[in-house]
């Protein structure tokens, strides 16, 4: 029986031994590659440097973002919170008391602990005052920079905390598991871990002086003992002094110089207007900042996946694995604006040491700046009309000739203008007011003094691409070439003005004369047929061109509207465009008879932009041949489309563009001021084209309250060098003015002057004069 | 030389010792029994030896040499062996009229590492467990030798017992074991007072305790193991959770509780079936950051250095120790050296399937030595010492009268 159990017992160490070999098989095959690369993956330190962002540029090459070296003062979080404090009076009190603490209770030891507090709070205030005569900064902004860091950390953590808690617990549920409420407890335990921006250094003054920096981080090694018999703590603790570089924008606050001696009577002057601009072009190249989130990590991650080419571009420099434009702690990432767009453009490429820690053998790439970028902008002539759109220079304030009916002279006025060349789609400047500009800590100031979010001003928001608006009547000038183009009116289409189009409803769909003065549009010759296009156009006349949007319908108005941009994304490395609709929400572009009839005259239920607009003008400039706007001039051009208009209607619709700024009755050819009346369009030399629109606007409300009313005022222009019709259009405009009123008389002078910077700028010759100078002809 | 002669001759002091008797037939050496099974737990404890020095270099080493720990391992290795050599020449029935005296001894010892106003320079607490006593030129784990005096007593206890037959019976021996256990417990070191319990098995199943009462204790263990998860400290519970998580196939505590077992895991599989060398091995073990890697998981190191190859191996070799010792058994006939073996195997073979499960993720991670290979000077020398009390059994014929031991026929267990 001894053996039988001996036996028993053998088999028993056998079968263990067995059982132990035969997971040491498994381990030492089936995981051997995958195990061995990743143990021979520890014998390599990485140390990653950081790359120089690439630049912004403009057209010329002007510089209009760079990075430069620059010191700022960080402090760790724990600091900034004073959470320090409690931890260094907690060490204090147990190193003096180390021999009783054991026996202490937690009542005891709390006091003991408050008792060194104060002087352990005292010591963080002398820092924070030493912080603060050092680099200058007021010690007031110093303490509101803490505690805009401390309600930002805590808000982004209690939200970080809830979204872990919830994915864990829906995890857990996919899973099967039934949540108690001593696991949810656990398991918010587990999500209350600390977020990286509690344990990082946070910047409290961005940018340093070299001198301040050094100065700085001379006095970083002193060190103070805050309790006698406690360890020293430094003078500065938790403080450092990195060199994080800086985004500079050199542009973006320039002095400008304007001639007004073309401006209307009123503000006319023969001194120029001198004045320094400021955040010029920040809507478009945005801001980067020095903090960095899981999300940049995992978007990094997703281009790789979706973007073959920056695949690509990162397989040759590195490989897929060790990928040279990852992101660190502390790097610069753009975070609005092109900044964000061209992220994978801008960054460059990290220097990466390898070293082999078994054998020393080092190996260094450097690193690799990343590439410039050169925009379609004109960095003079965006200063410029950032300059024209500056309410102090006058042309954005409420004037007496403006005739608002909604606000009183002198308001500011928020505006957007944008100027392409025709042939090539090129932005040449892009300019919405008022903006803001990019603080030393990297986000956006507003300007003036206003809120970021204030709903009047809007300041982040860029006008030019963002905003939707009412094209109003400036979509007028496309109404005939689709018609012709459908067979539904030749194009010696008359069409009298009845002054309301249907004539048992004097109410509804009225003419804009007869709603104001009672008149109706009158053909030149009284001929009895009505309106010609040219004459509708030249006069804006409602009647014409709700007929037209009637016999279009609600069928075929969705395509002129399509044919014109509306509806279609921009491609454009910009964010947040908005690409234009049609047709009421929730109806699919579907359109009622009614609204076809408003659609016809630019109202009703459709939105733009004033980057649709110049683009559209621009489109019928070329003879009905659209091309995209561009905004960077390296980027590939897309193929011109041409759209199936016939180009006679075009070239009647262009007729009528003329008439509007040229005839002597056209809607845009002067203003009356209390001075006179005068031409708004006054260069000498450059033929325009326009059309004005004063597009009825829905009110801007805010909890109930109306803040805004009236009309937007639009004027969009094509101009060419040259002095009569034969003359061609290089470059198109478009003006609004938000809640401005007439079109005409508010948008038009701001595009004459931007007629005039264009000329200024070199960007727009005007042709020689002719023997008896044709711009006197206008005058009144 | 006539006092040498008085010395040796039968019935003389060495005689008395060699046999353990003042009486006996023939000349005293005429019991020796150079041919025993027991040479096979000597070998095998040598190979073990030498795998564990080498292994303990290439984890600790800088290649240049032996390393400073596995310098003090061969030193260890030389205590040990000579400690063994000690322990072969007394007959095992004088060792055994020792056992009580050195158990009462031994549990001495752990009460007074439990002691709270015992100074730290004496005890001094590794990794918060108070198992070691500084003895100025090495720190001892009297747990360690614990073990051996627990087989001699629990051997003698059984050895012509009839008691164990009987399910009460088995609270003498439970007793035993569940003193020193339990102190062990309290150091904390519950990998050591885990071997406690497959020993004493092994002596009970050897000694002929009846299959069905052993196999309702290990039954109700088994069905109130899951309980004592609840009363187990946060840092256990983890480990639990951790091996659960793992083989569930969920890495995501890979960096934070699951660590050591990950980073074992990961070199004993990097070793794949022929190993990395010796150059190669030192710098995945030294980058790696194994942690206790010349020590509870030298394992890792060993598979790391020379593969699948290496690892079973050791393996077989830890199986020659213990197919010897058992062999040892068979061929004794003396009851007390039978079970004495057979629980000095139960510890050997606890013990490695603890430390290599652990260390190739089918344990939880446990604090526990690989006998003969891991570093220290404690378990070294234990381990010695139960091979010494093997080749001490089997090198001796037992005389007669012999007397039947454990046989109580068949189909009645």
């Amino acid at each position: 029986m001894f053996h039988a159990r001996l036996a028993i017992l053998l088999v028993a160490t056998v079968g263990g031994l067995v059982l132990l070999a035969a997971q040491a098989t498994r381990l030492t095959t089936l995981r051997h590659a995958e195990a061995f690369a990743v143990a021979e993956s520890k014998l390599v330190r990485t140390t990653w440097k950081n790359a120089t962002r690439g630049r912004i540029l403009d057209r010329r090459g002007r510089v209009l973002a760079h990075d430069r070296p620059g010191y700022a003062v960080a402090v760790d979080y724990d600091l900034i919170t004073g959470a320090w404090s409690e931890a260094q009076a907690g060490r204090a009190a147990r190193t003096l008391h180390r021999d009783d603490w054991p026996e202490l209770s937690t009542v005891q030891r709390a006091e003991l602990v408050d008792r060194y507090r104060p002087r352990f709070d005292e010591h963080l205030a002398a820092c924070w005052r030493t912080i603060a005569r050092v680099t200058g900064e007021p010690i007031d902004e110093i303490d509101r920079r803490r505690e805009r860091t401390v309600e930002r950390v805590s808000g982004r953590y209690a939200h970080i905390v809830d979204v872990r808690l919830r994915i864990e617990i829906e995890r857990r549920l996919r899973l099967g598991q039934e949540i108690t409420e001593e696991l949810e407890t656990q398991l918010a335990e587990k999500a209350g871990r600390p977020i990286r921006e509690q344990t990082d250094a946070h910047v409290l003054v961005p940018a340093v002086s070299d001198a301040t920096g050094f100065e700085l981080r001379r006095r970083l090694a002193e060190r103070v003992a805050v309790v006698k018999g406690t360890r020293p703590v430094p003078v500065l603790p938790g403080v450092s002094v990195p060199d994080l570089g800086r985004r500079e924008y050199p542009m973006s606050s320039v002095e400008v110089a304007v001639d007004r001696g073309s401006l209307p009577a009123p503000i006319r002057s023969d001194e120029p207007w001198s004045a320094t601009v400021r955040g010029v072009g920040s809507h478009l190249l945005g801001w980067t900042r020095a903090t960095l989130y899981r999300e940049d990590i995992e978007r990094r991650a997703a281009s790789l996946e979706t973007d073959a080419t920056l695949a690509e571009a990162v397989a040759a420099v590195g490989s897929r694995e060790v990928d040279r434009g990852r992101y660190v702690s502390g790097d610069r990432i753009g975070n609005a604006g092109l900044e964000a767009s061209l992220e994978d453009t801008l960054r460059g490429w990290r220097g990466v040491e390898i070293e082999r820690l078994d054998s020393g053998d080092r190996s260094l790439i450097d690193e690799t700046p990343g590439r410039d970028v050169r925009l379609t902008l004109d960095a003079e002539l965006q200063a410029r009309v950032h300059a024209l759109l500056d309410p102090r220079f006058g042309l954005t304030r409420v004037q007496p000739w403006h005739d608002n009916q909604t606000l009183p002279v002198g308001t500011e006025l928020h505006a957007a203008a944008v100027v392409l060349d025709v042939s090539t789609g090129e932005i040449l400047a892009m300019v919405s007011t008022p903006t803001f500009v990019v603080d030393d800590a990297g986000g956006p100031e507003p300007l003036p003094a206003a809120r970021l979010d204030d709903p009047i001003a809007r300041p982040l928001v860029n006008r030019a691409v963002e905003a939707p608006y009412p094209p109003g009547s400036i979509v007028k000038a496309f109404m005939l070439p689709a018609a012709v183009r459908h067979g539904l009116v030749d194009i010696n289409h008359r069409q009298e003005c009845t002054g309301h189009l249907l004539p048992n409803k004097p109410l509804s769909y009225r003419c804009w004369i007869y709603k104001r003065f009672g008149y109706r549009h009158q053909p030149e010759d009284y001929r009895d047929e009505g309106l010609s296009v040219d004459e509708a156009i030249k006069g804006s006349c409602n009647i014409f061109f709700y007929d037209l949007g009637r016999r279009l319908g609600p069928e075929l108005m969705p395509g002129v509207y399509d044919a014109i941009g509306v509806g279609r994304p921009w491609n454009l490395p910009l964010a947040n465009t908005f690409p234009g609709t049609i047709g009421r929400p929730g109806t699919d572009g579907r359109l009622e008879p009614n609204e076809a009839i408003f659609l016809g005259m630019g109202q009703g239920p459709v939105a733009w932009t004033p980057l649709h607009a110049a683009t559209a003008f621009a489109t019928l400039a070329r003879g009905g041949v659209r091309v995209e706007p561009r905004l960077l001039l390296d980027a590939p051009r897309a193929e011109p489309v041409e759209l199936a208009w016939p180009s006679a209607p075009i070239e009647r619709s262009l007729h009528g563009l003329w008439r509007v700024v040229n005839d002597r009755d056209g809607t845009a050819a002067s203003i009356a001021t209390e001075r006179g009346r005068e031409p708004i369009f006054n260069t000498p030399g450059v033929a325009v084209w326009g059309k004005t629109g004063t597009a009825a606007a829905p009110p801007l409300v805010e909890d109930g309250r109306v803040l805004r009313e009236g009309d937007h005022s639009w004027f969009v222009a094509l101009v060419g060098p040259g002095h009569g019709e034969s003359a061609q259009p290089t470059h198109a405009i478009a003006v609004i003015t938000e809640y401005g009123g007439s079109g005409g008389r508010v948008s038009g002078p701001i595009a004459n002057q931007i007629v005039r910077s264009l000329v200024a700028t070199g960007l727009l010759t005007p042709a020689p004069p002719l023997a008896a100078d044709r711009s006197t002809a206008l005058a009144p | 030389m006539s006092v040498l002669r008085s010395l040796i001759k039968d019935g003389g002091p060495i005689a008395f010792i060699i046999r353990g008797t003042h009486g006996g037939i023939g000349p005293w050496y005429g019991i020796l029994n150079p041919s025993t099974p027991a040479w096979m737990t000597l070998g095998a404890s040598l190979v073990l030896s030498l795998i564990g020095v080498v292994a303990i270099d290439t984890a600790s080493g800088d290649g240049s040499g032996l390393g400073f720990l596995a310098f003090r391992q061969v030193l260890y290795v030389g205590v040990g062996v000579s400690a063994a050599a000690v322990a072969v020449v007394p007959h095992h029935r004088l060792i055994g009229r020792l056992a009580l005296p050195a158990m009462i001894a031994c549990v001495a010892l752990l009460v007074f590492l439990l002691v709270p106003f015992v100074p730290d320079s004496l005890v001094t607490p590794r990794k918060g467990a108070r198992a070691w006593i500084d003895l100025g030129v090495a720190d001892f784990q009297p747990a360690e030798l614990t073990k051996i005096a627990f087989v001699v007593v629990v051997a003698m206890y059984l050895r012509y017992s009839r008691a164990h037959r009987r399910f009460v019976g088995l609270v003498i021996p439970g007793l035993i074991a569940a003193v020193p256990a339990a102190l062990i417990t309290l150091q904390p070191d519950l990998g050591t007072a885990s071997l406690f319990a497959p020993s004493l098995f092994a002596m009970l199943v050897a000694a002929g305790a009846r299959l069905r009462h052993l196999s309702i204790i290990v039954i109700a263990a088994a069905a109130v193991l899951p309980a004592s998860y609840l009363v187990m400290k946060p840092h256990q519970q983890a480990r639990i959770r951790g091996l659960v998580e793992q083989i569930q196939g969920n890495d995501e505590n890979a960096d934070s509780i699951n660590y050591q077992s990950f980073v074992a895991q990961r070199l004993v599989a990097a070793g794949g079936v022929w190993g990395t060398g010796e150059d190669k091995s030192r710098a995945i073990v030294a980058y790696n950051h194994l942690p206790e890697a010349h020590n509870d998981m030298v394992f890792a190191v060993i598979t790391l250095r020379w593969g699948l190859i290496g690892g079973v191996v050791t393996v077989a070799a830890v199986g020659a120790w213990i197919a010897g010792a058992l062999l040892t058994a068979a061929v004794s006939r003396d009851p007390f050296g039978r079970l004495v073996v057979v629980g000095l195997s139960g510890f050997i073979a606890a013990q490695t399937v603890i430390n290599i499960g652990m260390t190739i993720g089918l344990l939880p991670i446990i604090g526990i030595t690989l006998p003969f290979v891991s570093y220290g000077g404690s378990s070294m020398l234990a381990s010695w010492l139960m091979t010494g009390l093997v080749v001490n059994v089997g090198i001796r014929r037992a005389e007669p009268p012999f007397r039947d031991s454990f046989e109580y026929g068949g189909g009645d267990d």
